[in-house]
């Protein structure tokens, strides 16, 4: 069952996936991977709240993306080094699951 | 506060506190922004200040380049029949950016000036903006300005004082 909760922030999401979508048509190239990482750091946050969710999981993701997204004004390197550090994590947890 | 306090310390605020922001003070940043330099005189820009939290909401979710919710959103925007009459379907929209840009500036300004914090965004979405507020379609959105309280200013990045060329392009102020 959907929460009433949860139903908002999915279609929070869709409303940010849509509008960066037509603004990264015209925005600066740096500003895709940071909508795409923000998306899932939303999408974790939307999970968190669900019943049967890995949340320790989705937790550590969205923490590791929230902690350093905003250094891709001032610091590209360390952004890439935590797009480095999320797929890796992401990686691992892939590699863990049962087939 | 002296001016040029204001302009060195102002800092784009994107975290806001849950502090509210006065209907006055926001009429005192809303009044700088029309007090602003402007092309011909035209004043072809116009103010939507958006104050309830169940709108401001909605117009983060259209806004990918809003993360925390301020108090107050001015939507900042050109009529465009007004601007297209007095300078031309070529120029219009040249001089009317370089105006909302002037009027957003004097906003931020007096915002820092009553301490709230503020932040210029264009990263956001003007179809579904003008739908949310009913904005008709010869008013075009520009620029959101987000407007609140905060606990902390940014730290300022470093300035790029190679930008300054005094007399000739390329000369730094060594033949001054």
């Amino acid at each position: 069952m959907i929460s009433k909760e949860f139903n908002r922030k999915l279609m929070e999401l869709i409303g940010y996936m849509i509008t960066s979508a037509r603004g990264l048509v015209d925005e600066p190239k740096s500003y895709g991977p940071f909508r795409l990482v923000e998306g899932v750091s939303r999408l974790c946050e939307a999970l968190l709240a669900q019943e049967g969710t890995d949340r320790e999981f989705l937790a550590e993701l969205k923490t590791t993306i929230d902690e350093t997204k905003f250094v891709l004004m001032t610091d590209m390197e360390a952004f890439v080094e935590m797009l480095d550090r999320t797929t890796l994590l992401y990686a691992r947890k892939l590699k863990a699951l049962e087939e | 506060m002296e001016l040029k306090q204001a302009i060195m310390e102002r800092r784009s605020v994107r975290q806001f506190t849950a502090q509210g922001v006065t209907r006055a003070e926001l009429e005192q940043v809303l009044e700088a922004g029309i007090w602003a330099p402007c092309a011909g005189n035209l004043q072809e820009w116009e103010f939507v200040c958006v104050t309830r939290p169940e709108m401001i909401g909605k117009m983060k979710v259209v806004s990918p380049g809003v993360f925390w919710k301020p108090q107050a959103i001015v939507v900042v925007c050109v009529d465009s029949t007004k601007a297209g009459e007095a300078f031309g379907a070529r120029n219009a929209g040249r001089w009317s950016i370089f105006d909302c840009a002037m009027a957003a500036q004097n906003m931020m300004l007096r915002a820092y000036d009553l301490g709230i914090g503020s932040c210029a965004i264009g990263s956001f979405n003007a179809i579904a903006v003008r739908e949310l507020l009913d904005i008709p379609e010869h008013v075009q959105p520009e620029l959101l300005l987000l407007l609140g309280r905060y606990e902390s200013l940014p730290k300022p990045p470093p300035r790029k004082t190679e930008v300054i060329h005094w007399e000739r392009f390329g000369s730094h102020g060594g033949d001054r």
